[in-house]
């Protein structure tokens, strides 16, 4: 049944971000024949490349709306009578959610890089940048040597936990707003700055009170540059984040399966 | 045979307000029944807790022996009072939606009562109007083969005629082992369909009966049993 709800998830949002890539690229494509790279900019050329950009950034900001939109409207408006009484269980349409809406964020990065790609190729080949993307990695193998493949996972995995815990922060806050009776909306931005807050004040006493207990290891670590920071910290950083979303899942998923309260 | 809905002192309340007050009920299975009761009586919140969109506050409702779960879901075909329709489908992809979720669903059946309907399966949900949305909603409810269907408010928005092509496509629809409980406060449009009768007023259920005896021992249509029952 997941299968089947996130074909319907992807269907009701593709309509959306295919048409949008389709128009970021055509800018991209428009922007690169204009050549404005060399030289002053004409004023066709100014407009092109300030429409580039307004598309591109108007492209995040639907990625954003979007996640926020399918949650709210698809299962905590009148459209939750149908969610809701689908045979599937609640959290697979939390699931569902998650991975089209991260989805759709990685995909926007990505057309992202692309269109950028496109735009700097009437100055470069192709060639020569894949060229500089290859030598930036082997200084950087220099500076770091094999940690660097260990620094690479843990962005990844810091990106990927960091998505999805910043997604599951917002499902939660609209669930715990929705138990509002009057004001859904403003409770649930208060739910959101509560949780945010809360977790923020957590993850200060977890990192710092041990460092402030030992005033040698505080002062050790604020001595330290980034490369000897302990490798444990960035770990426990991305374990305390999936920890987090851990939590906001269950309070969603409990929320959903207990105490609906759709109008 | 176990009864197809079963309440035990089922109560639910919302904040300090109690909304059902221990219903105690049971529903057979192959009857079409009634749920009637003035605005706020209950009505809906009995529904919304036999498809769990809400939980209990205290007892049970069991559909065919099982709490409302996905397994009830399965066998339960209902139509809220809500236009529940999103925005972006056509009306023959709805009903590939549902084909795709429920086993117990039948397309051909959706298709032919679009036609008597006279509504196009390649519209767009949200061009439609609303009576016509709510006529969508319940061919798509009553396209399933279910073994109960409930229809909260089923014939509030459309207008006569369909009302009597919609009471019709009921009765013609569902098979003999099949329950169909609907709520409503027009009760004159729908008495001559009904088996049972349950008046609930205020959280309570006040009366169960079926039909029959109400006008034998009565004397009296439902109709005018529910003016007197609920006289304000």
């Amino acid at each position: 049944m997941l299968g089947k709800l996130l074909k319907y998830e992807i269907k009701a949002t593709g309509r959306i971000f295919l048409p949008l890539y389709l128009v970021l690229i055509l800018f991209a494509i428009v922007n690169y024949f204009m050549g404005f790279s060399s030289g002053e900019f004409t004023s066709t050329q100014f407009i092109t490349f300030t429409l580039y950009i307004l598309i591109l950034v108007g492209m995040f900001v639907i990625s954003f709306v979007v996640m926020i939109q399918r949650f709210y409207k698809n299962l905590l408006s009148e459209e939750g009578y149908l969610s809701f009484t689908l045979p599937v269980e609640p959290w697979k349409h939390i699931v569902c959610k998650l991975m089209v809406s991260s989805m759709w964020t990685i995909l926007s990065v990505i057309t992202a890089i692309i269109s950028v790609i496109i735009i700097a190729m009437q100055e470069v080949t192709l060639g020569e940048i894949f060229k500089g993307i290859s030598n930036v990695w082997s200084m950087m193998y220099q500076e770091f040597g094999d940690k660097l493949y260990m620094y690479v996972i843990q962005v990844v995995a810091g990106i990927i936990v960091g998505l999805a815990t910043s997604t599951l922060i917002l499902y939660a806050a609209m669930a715990i707003g929705h138990l509002s009776n009057n004001h859904k909306v403003l409770a649930s931005i208060g739910s959101f700055l509560g949780l945010y807050t809360l977790g923020q004040i957590l993850a200060s006493l977890i990192f710092l009170l041990p460092l402030f207990k030992n005033q040698k290891s505080y002062s050790y670590i604020n001595s330290m540059g980034f490369q000897e920071l302990p490798a444990g910290f960035i770990w426990g950083a991305i374990a305390l984040s999936a920890v987090y979303g851990l939590v906001y899942f269950i309070i969603t998923n409990h929320i959903l399966n207990k105490r609906l309260n759709l109008e | 045979m176990n009864a197809i809905l079963e309440c035990n002192n089922l109560k639910k309340s919302f904040g300090t307000k109690l909304a059902l007050a221990g219903i105690d009920l049971k529903v057979e299975r192959g009857r079409i029944v009634g749920l009637l009761g003035p605005n706020g009586s209950g009505k809906t919140t009995l529904i919304k807790l036999a498809n769990s969109l809400l939980t209990p506050t205290e007892g049970s409702i069991l559909i065919g022996g099982k709490k409302p779960g996905v397994e009830t879901k399965k066998i339960v075909s209902y139509l809220p009072e809500k236009t529940y329709l999103n925005n972006w489908m056509k009306v023959h992809q709805i009903i590939e939606f549902f084909a795709d979720f429920y086993e117990d669903f039948r397309p051909e059946k959706a298709y032919d009562m679009l036609k008597r309907l006279n509504i196009d399966p390649a519209d767009r949900l949200k061009n439609l109007s609303k009576g016509t949305k709510e006529k969508v909603q319940l061919i798509l409810v009553m396209s399933r083969e279910a073994e109960l269907y409930l229809l909260d408010e089923p014939i509030g928005g459309v207008d006569p005629a369909a009302r009597d092509y919609i009471l019709e496509t009921i009765i013609s629809n569902y098979s003999d082992n099949a329950t169909v409980i609907i709520s409503t406060h027009l009760i004159a449009d729908i008495e001559k369909i009904l088996d049972d009768v349950i008046f609930i007023k205020e959280g309570t259920v006040v009366l169960s009966s079926d039909v029959d005896s109400i006008r034998d021992e009565k004397g009296k249509s439902v109709d005018a049993l529910f003016r007197e029952v609920f006289k304000c």
